[in-house]
């Protein structure tokens, strides 16, 4: 789970919400009980011990010996049962509890307090444990009485409420948690629903719609993205009819322009042969003848390339000879004495012949078009699951320009030259051709000059097993 | 002079082409759709066709279907396309070659010549092959001593095989022996024939006892085994 995730992010927000909430409301609760408690035992014990002296008043005011009647008051104040102790002290008398916390327990400002005669009250602490001190004097003899109130039960009974508190907020921290899952899942799954959609759509699968599920900001956004699909759906399927429409078009031209072709193929022969030499006509009847194979050949590729396009060209793979291959396709063109061979004696492969025919034809074809007078070379071997076959000219090298375009339609490096004997459409229908038998073509340069480009083809057919 | 039945539906192709020929020393005649073909095939009786595939009404296919009924003469298939689909068919229609156009005249006449070449004789001395008894002198091929009609392109086959008997013939090798196809040969047009000669000669077509497949290589005449 990612930390920075909004899963993470809703649960802690929850986790605060419910830990602020609960500590403020066990904080008031505290506070007010614990103000509320303490009240009621100060009224109390005040009460308790006021009631208890005015009790006794007369007696201790009167008689001489105070020591029976302060027992008393000890006594009468003991039995209200503060679980604490009575403290008293005449110096007239020199009576004085002897059971009680030493008189130096009692804090300094409420013993000033108490001699001036009023009952006071103090909270402090004796021997660890807190106490409320409520105490008095009689002022003409000197007797001073202090209550010890233990505040031990309150104490206990503020302890667990605080201890009880803090389970109810874990409890409540739990509950939150779980209520933040539940509801982290209600957005986070739909969210993560729309992720793989998305990805869907974006890998080419335009048929991709999600759910829409309830009426909330999710559901909005759901169906914002079918939209959104249904939108990219159809422009794209706009676009590929456009461009079936188009690539129907060519294939359609070119169908369409080879039957005069052929009718003019036809005659271009005897056109050759019928003009005298000296006749002022013959360049004109050399120029047509010229001109309609140049046509016959532009045709051709056009519907090569068409049926590229189309998907429809037809891979035919036979048990062939590679090297007879080359040999064969550089004598049919005459191309035998101008390049170099370094091959080996024999080299089986499952390939379309006429389509390696034809990239070979095309690759040797450029080396002794555009490589000048030095000599070709043609190299195959084996490297790993592929064999490479290079052919290397020592021309001027290809354009660093024109490097990334070698392989495109109609591309000419040199502007300049304009028209060549080609179609302009050579290295691509090449490149499909390798292509389509799992292989690849790519053009470059040598590093001692020349151009180089190399066929690469997987030996094995694909799904032909060892 | 070879005579040739030209069919062809386009006129402009179908006198190009006639002119062509004609120079090239063909005795040509012409026909510019399928049923025409038919009506005049056999008035004309020239030595072969070169069909159009691509015609109105019975198709370059349907003429070859029939004409084979009853003929063996040497058909060539003009397609119009190159795609393979047409080839297959072409040739399970029982064409002897064929070229896509557009078409060099030099080309199809050495089609032309090649395919008429294979009904030469040749001065050699007859073979027997279980039922099969091949006369290379005679040109004929009889199983159990019924002749067997066989077309020009299929007796070829069965000449080069019966020459190599026991020996494998690659694809190529036999495009290159019978139909003088340079190093480019559609091997198709072996397979489309063995076929053919197959259902011909053999007792059981589908489980040959005479013409066998060499895997990976090509294919073998051999005397069956007693």
């Amino acid at each position: 789970m990612r930390l920075t995730g909004l899963r993470m992010r809703l649960l802690a927000a929850f986790a605060a919400v419910a830990l602020l909430t609960s500590a403020a409301v066990t904080g008031v609760s505290y506070v007010l009980t614990r103000q509320s408690l303490m009240t009621r035992v100060n009224e109390s014990s005040v009460q308790q011990f006021e009631s208890t002296v005015n009790q006794y008043k007369q007696e201790l005011d009167s008689a001489d010996d105070t020591s029976t009647a302060l027992a008393d008051v000890a006594f009468n104040m003991q039995l209200a049962g503060r679980n604490g102790w009575v403290l008293y002290r005449d110096p007239t008398a020199s009576a004085t509890t002897t059971d009680s916390p030493p008189y130096e327990a009692v804090p300094a400002a409420l013993r000033s307090q108490a001699r001036k005669g009023v009952v006071a009250w103090q909270r402090s602490k004796v021997n660890g444990q807190p106490y409320l001190i409520v105490g008095s004097s009689l002022r003409h003899k000197g007797i001073e009485i202090y209550d010890f109130v233990s505040l031990q039960p309150q104490q206990e009974d503020l302890k667990r409420l605080a201890q009880n508190s803090a389970i109810a907020s874990g409890v409540a921290i739990a509950i939150s948690l779980a209520l933040g899952l539940l509801a982290s899942r209600g957005v986070l799954l739909p969210l993560r629903r729309l992720g793989i959609a998305a990805r869907r759509l974006g890998a080419g699968k335009l048929d991709t719609r999600v759910e829409v599920r309830g009426n909330d900001e999710v559901a909005d956004v759901s169906r914002t993205f079918n939209e959104t699909a249904d939108a990219l759906e159809r422009s794209i399927a706009e676009l590929r009819s456009l461009e079936a429409a188009s690539r129907r078009f060519v294939a359609d031209v070119s169908h369409e322009l080879r039957t005069p072709l052929t009718a003019m193929t036809a005659v271009t022969d005897m056109l050759e042969e019928a003009t005298d030499v000296g006749d002022e006509s013959a360049p004109a009847a050399q120029l047509i003848v010229a001109e309609t194979r140049r046509l016959a050949r532009l045709v051709e590729d056009l519907m090569e390339v068409s049926r590229f396009d189309a998907g429809t060209a037809e891979l035919r793979r036979e048990q062939a000879d590679l090297v007879a291959l080359v040999r064969g396709c550089l004598a049919a063109r005459g191309w035998t004495g101008r390049v170099a061979l370094n091959v080996p004696e024999t080299l089986p492969v499952l390939v379309d012949q006429r389509r390696i025919d034809v990239i070979v034809a095309n690759m040797v074809g450029n080396a002794v078009k555009h490589g000048g007078a030095g000599r070709v070379e043609l190299a195959i071997g084996v490297l790993g699951p592929n064999l490479i076959l290079q052919v290397r000219d020592h021309g001027p090298g290809i354009p660093s320009e024109a490097l990334e375009h070698i392989f495109e339609r109609f591309y000419k490096a040199d502007k300049a030259r304009g028209r060549s004997e080609g179609s302009g459409l050579g290295l691509s229908i090449a490149y499909e051709n390798a292509h389509i038998h799992g292989g690849e073509l790519s053009g470059g340069n040598h590093p001692d000059g020349g151009a180089v480009f190399t066929l690469r083809l997987p030996l094995q057919a694909p799904g032909e097993n060892t | 002079m070879p005579s040739l039945l030209l069919v062809e539906d386009d006129a402009a192709i179908r006198t190009a082409l006639q002119l062509a020929l004609t120079r090239q020393g063909h005795q040509v005649a012409t026909a510019a759709s399928g049923e025409e073909a038919l009506a005049t095939y056999k008035s004309v009786r020239p030595d072969l066709i070169v069909l159009d595939v691509m015609l109105p009404g019975v198709d370059g296919f349907e003429v070859c279907r029939q004409i084979r009924r009853t003929e063996q003469l040497p058909i060539i298939l003009l397609t119009a396309r190159s795609d393979d689909i047409d080839v297959v068919v072409g040739l399970e229609s029982g064409a002897d070659d064929y070229v896509v156009k557009p078409v060099q005249p030099r080309v199809l006449d050495a089609r032309i010549r090649a395919v008429l070449r294979r009904g030469e004789r040749e001065t050699s001395d007859v073979a027997v092959y279980g039922d099969l008894t091949v006369d290379r002198s005679a040109m004929t091929v009889s199983k159990r001593d019924i002749p067997i009609p066989l077309t020009p392109t299929e007796l070829k086959l069965v000449m080069e095989l019966s020459r190599h008997a026991g020996q494998a013939l690659s694809r190529q090798q036999l495009l290159r022996l019978v139909w003088e196809h340079d190093y480019l040969g559609d091997s198709r047009l072996v397979d489309a024939c063995v076929q053919r000669l197959r259902a011909k000669v053999e007792d059981v077509p589908a489980e040959p006892t005479l013409i066998k497949t060499v895997r990976g290589v090509g294919y073998r005449l051999d005397p069956p085994r007693a």
